[in-house]
């Protein structure tokens, strides 16, 4: 049993590979600035330094979201050899957009709050009149957010839109729910989590935050949250009990100080737990009487991808 | 009966179709008034609405599309003309217009993949639909293995480009330094394709459902790249059995009802350089022919799906 942790930094991967190690299966660490893909005739290639990968049995992906042009190719292509990865194909998309998470969420009938997106700025005043104050304004240039800012009347929301300078490639309106966040991280159907304080409007940061026990029904929507947007681990924000931010990655260190927690060790169950159903399905569908470790050196060993 | 009476009773027994087109924040106001023109012999009600002022609303489990007022996801037909510059909330779009029940001939997975130039040859290659050798990295650090696949010279892309924009053609290793460190400063990704050489055309194949329009496009004097919006010039051509199953296979692939794909020899064979979402219609060359055609289309499937319903 193989597993595989992608990540940006070395630093950010060794605390899974060592988990892993600790319950003697084997794991490895590659940078994903590493990988090159490669599209050839009838294939695709995921290569390191010029090496084609060996097959794994779990993939653990801990990037941000921004590399999504990299990383749906790479999650398309695990998919497509039938290796089992913490993100399915698609959810880099919908991480990476937020007007297009909000309405993946709210066609999964998941709990989020009202939110109105559009490009043309002429449309914001018009826009704000469905929506009650306080609400949380954004702009966006490409995917990312430009400027944010919670806005408490119609003067607020003037001021905001005569700050906007520049062309913009669109806006959001969210409703502003008044209450602390909730973060959860979601490793498979498990949900750890830290409240964070509200003080006027401002939350507190991740590390001064304290540790929580979930309500069911916050455990619920983080759950239906991650696995809508195509995660089995990932960072769920609730405020409310309403999703508002869906993130690839959690911050280890701070849950695990806060949360008294070694989310490590449970994130390894869980792609312990994958990477041998992975491999017995392997060995049935493939592995018959040992064939396949005959023909892999073979001209055929293709076709076991 | 008369053949006159019965299609007479036919059409007006028929249900009302009305149809929506999203075009792109950066349209052509040509090419929509011509679209405009050819949809209201077909349709009952037709509207245009550029995507950016199209508002999209999420609210406890329900989502919806409004323009002053008006529901859009109501529509019998929706066709979206939108680009990768689009992309905020042409996703957004997209993934409600597929929660509705409005026939729309593209799809949400070919945006994202057909404005992604390695996606859609690494797509189109697994199902064995023939297309250049390709390569994806983030770091220029590690760019020398991926240009060991291609070797030199290369065409490098960057993965939101089109039209054209942003692909160059590098013949050395000085080149390729000089051009990644900028590609990298700019947060891009970087998409690289072994160059074919001595051509100096490709053919465009508009897919529009089952039926195929070939155009061979010659790029203007001086140019190597063959788009039409860089100044070359096109003609009608008959496509080879080759052509047509590749053309519709990558359409296929990616099921997109309407779509271009574009072709270009290599030794000999015929190879999928890209495959586009938006493609422009060539009134320039072709008149309205491929409006003309996309809008049967829409018509033709737009009915099926009301006879269904």
């Amino acid at each position: 049993m193989n597993i595989l942790v992608i990540a940006e930094k070395k630093q950010k991967a060794q605390p899974f590979i060592e988990a892993i190690r600790e319950k003697n299966s084997d794991a490895k660490y590659i940078r994903v600035s590493k990988i090159t893909l490669v599209s050839k005739q009838n294939e695709t290639l995921i290569k390191v330094m010029g090496q084609e990968i060996p097959n794994y049995d779990a993939v653990f992906i801990q990037v941000r979201a921004s590399l999504t042009p990299f990383i749906e190719p790479l999650l398309d292509e695990f998919q497509n050899q039938q290796i089992y990865t913490t993100a399915k194909k698609g959810a880099y998309f919908i991480a990476h957009n937020e007007p297009y998470q909000f309405v993946t969420l709210s066609t999964a009938e998941i709990p989020s709050p009202k939110t109105f997106s559009s490009g043309s700025i002429k449309n914001i005043e018009k826009i704000s009149k469905k929506i009650s104050y306080p609400l949380m304004a954004k702009t966006f240039i490409g995917k990312k957010v430009q400027q944010a800012l919670i806005v408490n009347n119609s003067k607020e929301l003037n001021i905001f839109i005569k700050s906007i300078k520049t062309e913009i490639d669109g806006f959001m309106l969210r409703e502003y729910i008044e209450a602390d966040a909730i973060s959860c991280a979601v490793i498979g159907k498990k949900v750890y989590a830290i409240r964070r304080k509200n003080h006027e409007g401002t939350i507190a940061e991740l590390n001064e935050g304290e540790s929580y026990k979930v309500t069911e029904n916050e455990e619920k929507t983080a759950l239906a949250a991650a696995h809508a947007c195509g995660f089995d681990i990932a960072r769920v924000d609730l405020a409310k009990g309403r999703v508002v931010k869906i993130d690839p990655l959690i911050p280890i260190e701070e849950f695990n100080k806060i949360c008294s927690e070694r989310l490590e060790e449970h994130v390894a169950n869980f792609l312990i737990e994958k990477a041998e159903q992975h491999e017995n399905k392997r060995k049935v569908t493939y592995d018959l009487f040992g064939l396949k470790k005959i023909l892999s050196k073979t001209i055929f060993g293709r076709l076991f991808k | 009966m008369s053949a006159q009476i019965k299609q007479f009773l036919e059409q007006s027994t028929e249900k009302k179709k009305s149809l929506l087109i999203i075009g792109s924040k950066t349209y052509k106001e040509s090419t929509v008034n011509v679209m405009l023109e050819e949809a209201k012999k077909k349709f009952d009600s037709v509207l245009f609405v550029p995507i950016d002022r199209v508002q999209i609303q999420t609210s406890e489990g329900k989502t919806g599309l409004f323009y002053k007022g008006k529901n859009l996801l109501a529509f019998d037909a929706i066709y979206p003309r939108i680009s990768s510059k689009d992309m905020l909330l042409g996703e957004a779009v997209l993934k409600a217009i597929e929660c509705s029940n409005a026939y729309c001939p593209l799809n949400l997975e070919a945006y994202q993949v057909t404005n992604h130039k390695f996606f859609t040859s690494q797509k189109l290659s697994n199902k064995g639909i023939p297309g250049i050798l390709s390569t994806l990295f983030i770091s220029p650090k590690y760019a020398d293995y991926a240009i060991n696949e291609t070797g030199y010279p290369f065409v490098m892309k960057l993965i939101s480009g089109f039209a054209g924009k942003g692909v160059v053609l590098i013949n050395s290793k000085e080149q390729m330094e000089s051009i990644l460190d900028a590609v990298h400063l700019f947060e891009e990704f970087i998409c690289t394709q072994k160059f074919i050489k001595g051509k100096d055309s490709d053919v465009r194949c508009y897919v529009i459902g089952d039926y195929v329009i070939a155009v061979k496009r010659k790029c203007k004097k001086g140019d190597w790249r063959a788009n039409i919006s860089r100044g070359g010039s096109a003609n009608l051509i008959n496509l080879s059995p080759e052509m047509l199953e590749i053309a519709k296979n990558s359409a296929k692939t990616l099921q997109m009802d309407i779509c271009a794909v574009d072709l270009m020899e290599q030794k000999k064979k015929w190879v999928v350089i890209e495959v586009n979402f938006m493609p422009g219609p060539f009134r320039k060359y072709l008149g309205n022919m491929i409006v003309h055609e996309w809008i049967r289309l829409l018509a033709e499937r737009t009915g099926q799906i009301n006879k269904e319903n």
